[in-house]
């Protein structure tokens, strides 16, 4: 179809071959550049989604920021942390995610840093506090790394949720201070030792029973808890134990001496726990104090000590007096005989006399050892202290004593012949305060339903340490006397269910208060 | 020799009495209370009786002699503390005591009482 092929048309034609073979070449190369972008594509969008794969799934909260503090990333890891989504915070200032201060100073931080390149949190970790999107704060731990891409730098977050560590911690730390408190209010005393004896533990109820405060404790032997010999032989048991495995103590329990700091011993039971900790031995002393115990039980042997010495004093005296009514008798026969023979009739009036007073003794300890029961009439109490009174009077070695009965109370259900008995021994032990000379004051009144009456003698008082003891048996400061004369009282009185007491107020004399129920119920 | 009974529930008392009376020559028997002594009323010159006692008391046991026609003297003691004596030994006179004696005693006083009591005898 061609007719006319010209120079022209020729050139025209090579520049359109030549132009194809360029267009050729230059398509090849754009098709060559176009496979390396696409290997480099795929090359990159594979890394990039191993890269993703690894921000997706991990459980650790991945946010990177801009130098500005712009969020440029935020994995699912922190949007589950923070309950916010990726898109909601991407191009938002990272410090949304922090509660104040530091939400208003985290500009401040990165400007800082990246001013002066001192870093606060850069490469370190830390733990900080999270805000959620509810507002709600976390514990978290954040470790922040730099990076520069394309001559921007970029900060890489990664973020831990603490909260769960905490609760752990938080429950540890609360039985730990559970345990403690336990510890801490246990009524027995608990001691810790290590291996070599050293207290490495005493609770309060250990610091009362010892009387030493934990910190004077602490660090020393345990022995200095003994008195001798089981001070010097503690460590001794201690490394024999070690060593041997035998256990005297441990895992048994038994009734022990303990030592006060003030040097005074005391009984206490103690069992004896051991326990490894890493690996080191430890052991528990668990100390029971026994001393009220013991005091109970020293007391009630007393009282049984007391009852049968009581009952031997009966049949004695039973059996005393009635030779003595016979010597009495005899005396009174000799005296009579010898009535001319003024001298001798003296001695033997002397010697009734002495007979006399343990005749007295000896009813006085069958008062004591075979109390009688309470025979009970309407007793009219401030005429029977009056009576009694005048009775005493009429012993010439009371005549100057000078009795006064203030108030009445109307008449209780009580036994006038023993009450008689009380309010005679409680008069003779005033009038004998007195050195015989002197004024009691008896005052009767009603208190709470009970009848009271309170001896007063303007003696000298009793000293504390001899208060203690007045209502003993047996126990007299008197030369003479039985020391029966209070516990006798004491003994009826509390056969009326009532009570005794001694107070010697400071301005001296000695008051004994008696109580006895108005109503027998 | 005059033989005395002495009734009493304190040992002692009738310890006294016998000492002092077998000191002045008398025969003595004793008894612990009005029960055992209306056994021993045979033979018996002299009775003297606490008053007060457990089981058969002294105003029972001067009532039963009377009662059964015993002649012999009664004399009663009573006292020692205790309450409402005076009327117990005024009952007792009432009931034909001879004499009546408060403890405690003199000597002179009881050996007096019981000469009298016995030389009522005849009487």
């Amino acid at each position: 179809m061609l007719v006319d092929l010209g120079p022209g048309l020729l050139a025209w034609l090579a520049v359109l071959v030549g132009a194809g073979v360029v267009i050729a070449w230059l398509n090849h190369r754009v098709h060559l550049a176009q496979a390396a972008h696409r290997a480099a594509v795929a090359e990159s969008s594979a890394r990039m989604e191993r890269l993703d794969a690894i921000l997706n799934t991990s459980i650790d909260g991945i946010i990177v920021i801009d130098a500005r503090g712009r969020i440029e990333s935020f994995n699912p890891g922190a949007e589950r942390l923070f309950g916010y989504p990726e898109a909601e915070v991407t191009g938002r200032n990272v410090s949304l995610l922090m509660p104040s201060p530091h939400h208003e100073e985290h500009d401040g931080y990165l400007q800082r840093y990246l001013t002066t390149g001192e870093a606060k949190i850069i490469g370190l970790g830390r733990e900080v506090t999270g805000r959620r999107r509810d507002g709600s704060l976390f514990p978290v731990h954040l470790a922040v790394s730099e990076m520069a891409i394309g001559g921007e730098r970029k900060f890489t977050g990664m973020l831990r949720d603490l909260t769960r560590r905490m609760n752990l911690e938080g429950q540890l730390g609360a039985s730990e201070a559970r345990w403690q408190a336990i510890i801490d209010s246990a009524v027995d005393g608990i001691v810790v030792i290590d291996a070599h004896g050293r207290v490495e533990s005493f609770n309060p109820a250990a610091e009362q029973m010892f009387g030493y405060q934990a910190g004077e404790v602490l660090g020393h032997n345990v022995d200095m808890l003994m008195p001798s010999p089981y001070r010097e032989e503690h460590d001794t048991y201690l490394s024999r134990y070690l060593a041997t495995g035998r256990a005297k103590i441990i895992g048994v329990g038994r009734e022990v001496q303990g030592r006060r700091k003030d040097g005074s011993t005391f009984p206490l039971h103690l069992s004896v726990g051991q326990i490894t900790i890493g690996g080191e031995r430890r052991f528990t002393g668990i100390l029971h104090d026994l001393s009220s115990r013991v005091a109970l039980e020293g007391q009630l042997r007393e009282q049984a000590a007391l009852a049968k010495l009581g009952e031997m004093a009966a049949v004695v005296a039973h059996e005393v007096k009635n030779p003595l009514a016979g010597i009495r008798g005899v005396m009174q026969v000799l005296e009579q005989r010898m009535a001319h023979d003024t001298s001798s009739t003296q001695v033997l009036k002397d010697i009734v006399s002495r007979i006399d007073s343990l005749d007295q003794m000896m009813k006085d300890l069958l008062l004591f050892a075979r109390p009688p029961k309470p025979r009970r009439a309407r007793t009219d109490v401030a005429p029977l202290v009056a009576i009694t009174a005048r009775l005493l009077s009429e012993d010439p070695a009371w005549r100057e004593v000078d009795v006064v009965v203030d108030g009445a109370v109307s008449p209780l259900q009580a036994d006038p012949e023993m009450l008689k008995i009380v309010f005679q021994n409680l008069l003779i032990n005033g009038a004998h305060a007195m050195q015989g000379k002197g004024r009691i004051h008896v005052a009767i009144d009603e208190v709470n339903t009970m009848c009271q009456i309170a001896f007063s003698d303007a003696g000298p008082g009793i000293p504390d340490d001899v208060r203690e003891k007045v209502f003993t048996p047996f126990f007299t400061t008197k030369s003479r006397g039985s020391g029966l004369g209070l516990s006798t009282a004491k003994r009826f009185v509390e056969a009326h269910n009532g009570q005794i007491a001694i107070d010697c107020p400071p301005n001296g004399g000695t008051t004994v208060v008696i109580r006895i129920p108005m109503n027998l119920s | 020799m005059p033989r005395i009974l002495v009734i009493d529930d304190d040992t002692t008392v009738r310890t006294t009495v016998r000492v002092l009376l077998e000191h002045a020559g008398y025969e003595i028997i004793e008894a612990g209370d009005g029960k055992d002594a209306s056994r021993l009323l045979g033979g018996v010159d002299l009775v003297i009786t606490d008053l007060l006692m457990p089981e058969v008391d002294g105003v029972d046991l001067i009532a039963l002699i009377r009662r059964e026609g015993h002649k012999v003297p009664v004399i009663a003691m009573s006292g020692g503390g205790k309450v409402d004596s005076k009327s117990y030994l005024e009952v007792a006179r009432a009931l034909g005591a001879f004499a009546t004696i408060a403890k405690p005693f003199e000597l002179d006083h009881l050996l007096a009482t019981v000469r009298d009591a016995l030389a009522s005898r005849g009487a």
